[in-house]
């Protein structure tokens, strides 16, 4: 069976790539971004979480020392 | 032949982009923003989100959090089910990316199977494996392969490694070149408006007379609804893989090209969209 000759061999073929380009490469690049932009905001809550926690310890140290 | 090849990497290889939110009723700590994935249409929903799960649990308290599961505009979406043969049956016509939402409470129990752990999805896989080889050639070839030999079938899913797998599957799809074809293919046609969750039957790629049998022919035996007549606008779209193969394509070149890993093929029919 060639595959030229086969018209449902072709029509496989190329419905397969039609639906890649709708489903897939046409969502690939932008949820690759999204991840990492979400890996960085995770990253952040995180950091200022660690920030804000910093600045209470610091703010008691010296609020709880008499005569400073 | 490489035309063939391709069409086997394409099945293997195709993705559906879909978005995760968490449901509205979850008591969370902190708002959860929704999670984007490319899903493998030839895997299974509790296979590949375990990064939906640790994304989500971030935000809730672990007493709030019991067994995950997945609905799509209020269907529960069965694991057990490949997530290609899910979409197509359930989403097929709607926007991308596909639209699910996440739970961690209130388990359907009469729609749901549980899945404690990927072993489950493996029995499961590896069942389907096994009644489709007894349809195909009455169990010998899969009697015949070694434990590592299945194991390297399941590996081979569970890892995307499309050549691991093909390099065992392919024996499952081999037969005596006298007979044209398996003894019987396995199919499973799924219906959306139907109680039944779908229908099988033996049905032989080659005719008593020696014809090859087509889609159309099987549909013809099976669903006869399904195929429009000349003078009717199409009510059904027969969907595998999220295409529609022309009705005249041989059933025995789709059992060994278009179908899941799980070695059967999946046809959803359902409703055409009316423009």
């Amino acid at each position: 069976l060639n595959y030229m000759h086969c018209s449902w061999k072709r029509h496989v073929g190329e419905q397969l790539k039609q639906r890649d380009r709708v489903q897939r490469q046409a969502f690939e690049e932008i949820i690759h971004q999204y991840n990492r932009l979400l890996e960085k905001s995770d990253l952040q809550a995180v950091l200022s979480e660690r920030y804000q926690s910093d600045k209470y310890d610091f703010q008691n140290r010296h609020d709880g020392s008499p005569g400073a | 032949m490489a035309d063939d090849k391709d069409v086997l990497r394409d099945v293997w290889f195709g993705r559906i982009p879909t978005c995760f939110t968490l449901y509205q009723d979850e008591i969370t700590e902190r708002e959860a923003e929704p999670f984007y994935l490319l899903l493998p249409r030839v895997s299974y929903l509790t296979l590949v989100t375990d990064k939906v799960k640790k994304h989500f649990l971030k935000v809730m308290k672990a007493e709030d959090v019991e067994e995950i599961w997945f609905d799509f505009e209020g269907t529960p979406l069965k694991w057990h089910y490949p997530i290609g043969l899910l979409f197509d049956l359930h989403a097929s016509n709607t926007a991308l990316p596909w639209s699910i939402t996440v739970h961690f409470k209130n388990f359907p129990e009469r729609d749901l199977l549980h899945c404690p752990s990927n072993s489950v999805i493996e029995a499961h896989f590896m069942s389907s494996i096994k009644e489709a080889d007894a349809l195909k050639h009455k169990s010998q070839v899969i009697n015949d392969m070694q434990k590592k030999d299945h194991k390297q079938l399941w590996m081979g899913l569970q890892n995307d490694k499309f050549d691991q797998f093909w390099a065992m599957n392919r024996k499952l799809m081999e037969y005596p070149t006298e007979e044209g074809g398996f003894r019987y293919i396995p199919f499973r046609i799924y219906l959306t408006m139907s109680d039944r969750p779908f229908i099988q039957k033996l049905f032989r790629p080659i005719s008593p007379d020696g014809h090859t049998h087509t889609l159309g022919d099987l549909l013809k035996e099976v669903y006869p609804v399904a195929i429009s007549n000349d003078d009717e606008s199409k009510r059904y779209q027969v969907v595998i893989h999220g295409i529609e193969p022309l009705l005249e394509t041989p059933l025995q070149w789709l059992s060994e090209h278009l179908s899941h890993p799980d070695n059967f093929l999946h046809i959803s029919v359902i409703p055409a969209p009316s423009d």
